[in-house]
């Protein structure tokens, strides 16, 4: 410890008690600082909350799956049914039509795949494709809107029936679908079924009408009138939600301009010492489906770009730490780097082509965090440091938050069922000023280059 | 003094702005002298008193009390000097060696008889590395060990690397000595 006593303790006492007023600045500094800290902690919760909504979404809007109609008779019931089938064809003034869930005297809903009674089926099926038996006077009516090999529902209805004798049913074989569950166009089916009325295709023979049993109606009944019947199969959800994660290398031009006449010198120093270098980084984004084309994706991306920073000054006089002055040539080579964390929010448009798939996006890229390293010259052409947070002066140089106009191109390969593969060009223009409105030169960016990356569907 | 200061960080830490206004207006010009010595420029001073301060109110929820305010504040302001000339340092200024300077081990009267403004001034001239090291020791009161902590050295590198400074000194009073004789 006595090496510590060096000096008189007059002298370290008089040490300790020196105050010295700092400049008004750092405070100012210092007070914005940690009010852009308090809108940070803001960030996660907004972002938090955005994504909830986007998932939150995908449960609320209806799914458009029209594979799985509304009956799921038990097939426990069939025997039961099958008699409910020439009951019904028997009873006048039954009603048997699709997807309503009037009294069961009046309607029957009778499905071909839970049935699976191939007499009736093989039987209507028949009177399907023999048209030549139709006939007005029997008035059966058959309406067959759309039928495919593999028919998911089959619905007999009995319409308007005056009398027994005439045996007017209506058979429809309505809002078939294949295995493949493909949309059907209402509109068109509704078309189709019009023209086939108007047509007045009937059945002219028709299982011979005996008697009706009103317990069974009241069991099927029951049945309709149950939540089974209505429910959908969700093995046949289509997702509308996928997952994609890239990476981004990209040129990084840097876009300087004076705002004032007088910062014309100082621009064509700026331009002087910096050239451009390139980007690179990665996201993750989150991708929504509203139909089979139309989509929105919101995700994180960072990234890093890259000016070159290169000063030499031939005439430089330094005066080192003992007092000598020396003359020489002063070189400053610095890669300046802007690290940038931001939300893109696109709107893509997707067209399908086999294995392939042509996707077209266009959004906005908001600026969530950013920081600056490097160096520039000033308005002296001077080198001076801009690493962010620690910028020397009046918060001249410091870095803003900048959003960015984000417009893509993509091509999709499908290499599994639930992946594809996307190669993106991409253009990102960084529209809003990075410096603050003290600085004479605005800064702004134009990245271009490419994304290489994974989607996933969820 | 310490409830004025409990007062006073517990209302910083409420986000009232006009306590923490309090805060850096009686701490900041006893710190900035402090800045000044590590920096011995007003520009890196500017610097570190800023991103000290900015340090303290983020960490200050982190302060127990277990010692005093101002002295937790010094430390920070400390670590945040030797963080900002480590980042600036270079090779020439860091490793200068003994060998570079043959002097005689004298006496330590020489010291002892300097006034504030003559150590003020000679700690000027000493090479940012010595100058660092020396003042952590002498004036600021650290140990060896909290002296390597804090640079992230080993603590017989901090020993002699004050030993290197205080005959780095001596040798100026020496070549002053001289030019006044």
């Amino acid at each position: 410890m006595k090496d510590k006593k060096l000096f008189n303790k007059e002298v370290i006492d008089q040490f300790d008690q020196e105050r010295m007023k700092p400049p008004a600045f750092i405070w100012e500094n210092v007070k914005t600082t940690l009010g852009n800290d308090r809108k940070k902690k803001i960030f996660p919760f907004w972002m938090i909350a955005s994504i909830l909504a986007i998932l939150a979404l995908d449960f609320y809007i209806p799914q458009h799956d029209y594979s799985k109609m509304v009956n799921s008779v038990d097939r426990n019931t069939i025997e039961s049914n099958s008699k409910l089938l020439s009951t019904a064809i028997e009873t006048p003034k039954m009603e048997v039509e699709n997807n309503t869930r009037k009294t069961l005297k009046e309607n029957f809903v009778i499905s071909e795949h839970k049935f699976q009674n191939e007499n009736v089926i093989s039987k209507i099926r028949h009177e399907f494709s023999n048209t030549n038996h139709f006939d007005k006077s029997n008035s059966n009516k058959i309406n067959k809107s759309t039928h495919t090999e593999k028919s998911a529902d089959l619905l007999i209805e009995k319409n308007k029936i005056k009398d027994l004798s005439e045996s007017k049913i209506v058979v429809s074989e309505n809002k078939f679908q294949n295995e493949n569950s493909n949309i059907i166009d209402n509109q068109n089916k509704e078309d189709i079924n019009e023209k086939l009325i108007n047509d007045r295709l009937f059945i002219s023979e028709v299982e011979p009408l005996e008697s009706i049993d009103l317990n069974l109606l009241d069991i099927a009944d029951n049945q309709l009138n149950t939540e089974k019947c209505y429910k959908f199969d969700k093995k046949r959800k289509r997702s509308r939600l996928g997952l994609e994660v890239y990476g981004i290398g990209a040129i990084n031009q840097q876009l300087l301009s004076a705002k004032n006449v007088d910062a014309q010198n100082y621009l064509n120093n700026r331009n002087f010492t910096e050239k451009n270098g390139f980007a690179y980084g990665g996201g993750a984004a989150i991708r929504y489906y509203f139909n089979t084309s139309l989509y929105l994706i919101a995700g994180l991306q960072y990234q890093e770009r890259i000016v070159y920073f290169n000063y030499t000054n031939t005439d430089e006089v330094k005066v080192d730490s003992l007092g000598r002055i020396i003359n020489g040539t002063r070189i400053k080579k610095t890669t300046n780097i802007i690290r940038q964390l931001e939300l893109p929010i696109l709107l893509g448009y997707q067209l399908n082509y086999g294995s392939f798939n042509f996707n077209f996006s266009g959004g906005v890229g908001i600026g969530l965090w950013n920081k600056r390293k490097g160096d520039i010259i000033n308005e002296n052409i001077r080198p001076i440091n801009i690493n962010s947070g620690t910028t020397i002066g009046d918060s001249l140089y410091s870095t803003k938050q900048s959003s960015s106009l984000i417009l893509n191109a993509s091509l999709e390969y499908k290499f599994a069922p639930k992946y594809n593969l996307f190669l993106r060009p991409s253009v990102q223009y960084f529209f809003k000023d990075i410096s603050t409105s003290k600085n004479p030169i605005s800064e702004r960016y134009l990245v271009y280059g490419l994304q290489a990356g994974v989607y996933i569907k969820l | 003094m310490e409830q004025n200061h409990r007062i006073l960080v517990e209302g910083c830490l409420k986000g009232n702005s006009l306590k923490q206004k309090e805060l850096y207006d009686t701490f900041a010009p006893a710190m900035y002298a402090v800045a000044m010595r590590y920096a011995n420029n007003k520009l890196d001073a500017d610097d570190m008193l800023q991103n000290a301060f900015i340090k303290v109110f983020r960490y200050l929820e982190k302060f127990r009390f277990e010692c005093s305010l101002g002295y937790w504040i010094k430390r920070i302001v400390i670590s945040e000097s030797l963080k900002y000339l480590q980042l600036n340092w270079n090779s020439q200024t860091n490793l200068i060696e003994i060998s570079d300077f043959p002097v005689q081990k004298s006496e330590n009267d020489a010291l002892q008889h300097l006034n504030y403004q003559d150590v003020k001034q000679l700690l000027t001239k000493l090479p940012k590395g010595y100058r660092t090291i020396f003042q952590m020791y002498v004036i600021d009161d650290m140990s060896h060990k909290e002296i390597a902590e804090m640079l992230n050295i080993k603590e017989s590198t901090s020993r002699s690397q004050f030993m290197q400074a205080r005959l780095f000194l001596q040798q100026l009073i020496k070549k002053e000595d001289s030019k006044v004789s």
